[in-house]
């Protein structure tokens, strides 16, 4: 859905490892977005559902980007800057079958 | 030892840094929460590192203005922590503590008074397919072209109401990718009642004329623009692959896309005010919840707390830095310190309370002319269907808490922040009763999920553990 016109580079580049892919994003971006640039489709399986989700809002309020950002589950990725070398996951996982956890 | 400040100031966009400023100018120690990586807010998102890379001509003059108030709010000597996510307040009588999370651990910091100002966010448009990837918010894209310089992948629809969907139009044109197809859901009826609007709202016609202009620039190049759009609607398997429309007049349309972004205004972002239990007001004109405050800011059954711009309700960003001034030179006043708030102030709040009456009236919520269907999700953490509610509802669920307790409906990890004004509309229509006699659901804190281990950091609070 988003593409990225310029490639950043010098300082501005961030090199990380989104779903095994190495890409190029830019300082200052989130994860969520460099995930979108490299066109990955969905971050995650809604839960119940199991349908693909993407990141929708960008700015924290939907939850509809967590990942796995560095072995750590359940990140919001629209709130975590790219970092040089990190590896990112997303959550594809097929719906737990009757269990959902507490609100 | 405890973590302590005279002022505590929650968000640092345009509201956040006035307060902040105007308290530490005062010579209190005074400490600025925030969630983002860099000071600004939503309007003034990465503006550093957007003049930095001389991109600010992409964005206009309000978005330029930005570089100056974060340069003001740099000089001082503000306490400031970025990427702080604030998830709840103990509030004592007089001064409390604030909980937030950073770099995967709980913080507590003290305060003996405390400025909330959250700002807003997009109001939730729920409409058939919106789930779907390639679907997501016009404010989201502005996000990732300030932040990462992305631009939304072609065939691309934008689809909504309100100046900022305008403002959004213009300044994706700017940066080469124009709209392909623009679906205006504006009320059919609107002409109507904004007429009598139109004096009051001539001290904020500078404002009006960007509106007018940002429109006629978008007719150039916007591939077509289709009017009186009553429903909308996403197709395709695992993502976007169409969008589908209707009229007021009975006209329909198609057409294929890889981005549709959507708008319906914004909301203020009073999570926090509700879980902290301030009583909140619902503004018909506004269609909107915000809790109830003094002038200066100084929140409802509170001693210690302020809120300050959008987060009080929706004025735009002049109001928020003028707002943000008052509620910190309040805050100061209280705690003996003298603080010097500028005449510009009234002035600049005075032209933004102006012209609000008549935007409102221009550009309601489309979802008060747009119907939402029974197969359509409106709690997407729980991917719950408004036919769901509705049959609740029909079987005498009473009002939005009991849905949330039958249902599920605000209990995932959003907390509500997609569905709590859907679910309270779809109860009001249920029961034939004015949204202002509807309640929002109930909210607890923590605000924002926390995992065992972020939680592990703090010795003690009243909150319950874990919802991650
Ligand atoms: C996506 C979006 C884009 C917008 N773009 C424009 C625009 O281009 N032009 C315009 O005139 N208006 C725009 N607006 C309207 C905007 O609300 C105001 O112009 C202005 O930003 C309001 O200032 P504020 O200080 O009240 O809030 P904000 O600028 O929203 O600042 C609030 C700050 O609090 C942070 N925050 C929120 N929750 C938490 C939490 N739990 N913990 C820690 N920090 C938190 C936010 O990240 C933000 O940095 C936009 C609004 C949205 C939602
Ligand atoms: S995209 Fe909505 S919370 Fe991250």
């Amino acid at each position: 859905m988003l593409r990225r016109p310029v490639e950043p580079e010098g300082n501005a580049a961030v090199r990380l490892t989104i779903a095994g892919q190495s890409v190029t994003a830019r300082r200052g971006e989130s994860v969520a977005t460099a995930a979108l640039a490299a066109g990955l489709q969905a971050t995650r399986n809604a839960p119940v559902s199991g349908e693909p989700r993407a990141p929708y809002c960008l700015m924290g309020v939907c939850f509809e980007c967590l990942m796995t950002i560095d072995g750590q589950p359940n990140r919001q990725a629209c709130l975590v800057p790219v970092q040089e070398g990190m590896t990112v996951e997303p959550q594809m996982q097929r719906p737990s079958l009757g269990v959902s956890g507490d609100g | 030892m405890a973590d302590s400040v005279d002022i505590a100031v929650l968000g640092a966009g345009p509201a956040g840094m006035a307060a902040a400023v105007i308290s530490a100018n005062a010579g209190l120690k005074v400490a600025v929460l925030d969630d983002q990586a860099v000071p600004g807010g939503q309007i003034w998102r990465n503006v550093e590192a957007v003049a930095a890379r001389g991109d600010l001509g992409l964005f206009g003059d309000d978005y330029a203005a930005g570089v100056d108030a974060v340069a003001d709010f740099r000089a001082t000597d503000v306490d400031y922590r970025p990427l702080s996510r604030v998830i709840g307040v103990e509030g004592a009588d007089i001064g409390g503590d604030v909980l937030y999370v950073r770099d995967g651990k709980a913080g507590r910091l003290h305060a003996k008074r405390l400025i909330i100002a959250l700002g807003a966010y997009e109001r939730p448009m729920p409409f058939l397919g919106w789930t779907l990837p390639g679907v997501m918010t016009a404010g989201a894209a502005q996000i990732a072209l300030k932040t990462g310089g992305l631009l939304p992948k072609r065939p691309f629809v934008l689809a909504g109401q309100g100046p900022l969907l305008l403002l959004l139009a213009a300044q994706f044109r700017a940066a080469g990718a124009a709209p392909d197809v623009l679906l205006r859901l504006d009320d059919p009826g609107r002409k109507w009642s904004a007429g009598k609007h139109g004096l009051r709202a001539l001290a904020g016609f500078s404002d009006l004329l960007k509106g007018l202009k940002w429109q006629r620039a978008l007719s150039d190049d916007v591939g077509k623009t289709i009017a009186g759009v009553t429903q909308l609607e996403a197709s395709g398997g695992d993502r976007l692959a169409a969008v589908h429309w209707q009229t007021a007049d009975g006209m329909a349309g198609e057409a294929k896309a890889a981005t549709l972004l959507v708008h319906d205004g914004v909301i203020p972002n009073a999570q926090l005010t509700r879980a902290m239990r301030i009583p909140h007001r619902y503004d018909a004109a506004a269609a909107a919840w915000s809790p109830e405050a003094s002038t200066d800011g100084q929140l409802a059954d509170t001693d210690w707390a302020y809120v300050a711009g959008d987060n009080a309700g929706i004025l735009g960003w002049a109001a928020a830095t003028a707002t943000g001034a008052k509620a910190g030179a309040a805050a100061a006043a209280a705690l003996s310190a003298k603080a010097a708030v500028s005449n510009d102030v009234d002035r600049r709040l005075g032209r933004a309370r102006a012209v609000r009456p008549l935007l409102d009236a221009l550009y309601p919520p489309a979802q008060a002319f747009t119907a939402i269907s029974d197969d359509t999700v409106i709690c997407r953490c729980e991917a719950i269907k408004a036919g769901a509610v509705r049959e609740a509802l029909a079987m005498g669920a009473q009002g939005p808490n009991q849905i949330k307790a039958f249902l599920r409906t605000g209990m995932g990890p959003c907390q509500g922040r997609m569905c709590a004004y859907t679910v309270a509309a779809l109860a009001a229509e249920a029961q034939g009763t004015a949204l202002a006699d509807t309640d929002l659901m109930r909210l607890r804190m923590p605000i924002s999920p926390v995992t065992v281990a972020e939680m592990a950091h703090l010795n003690e609070t009243d909150m319950d553990l874990p919802t991650a």
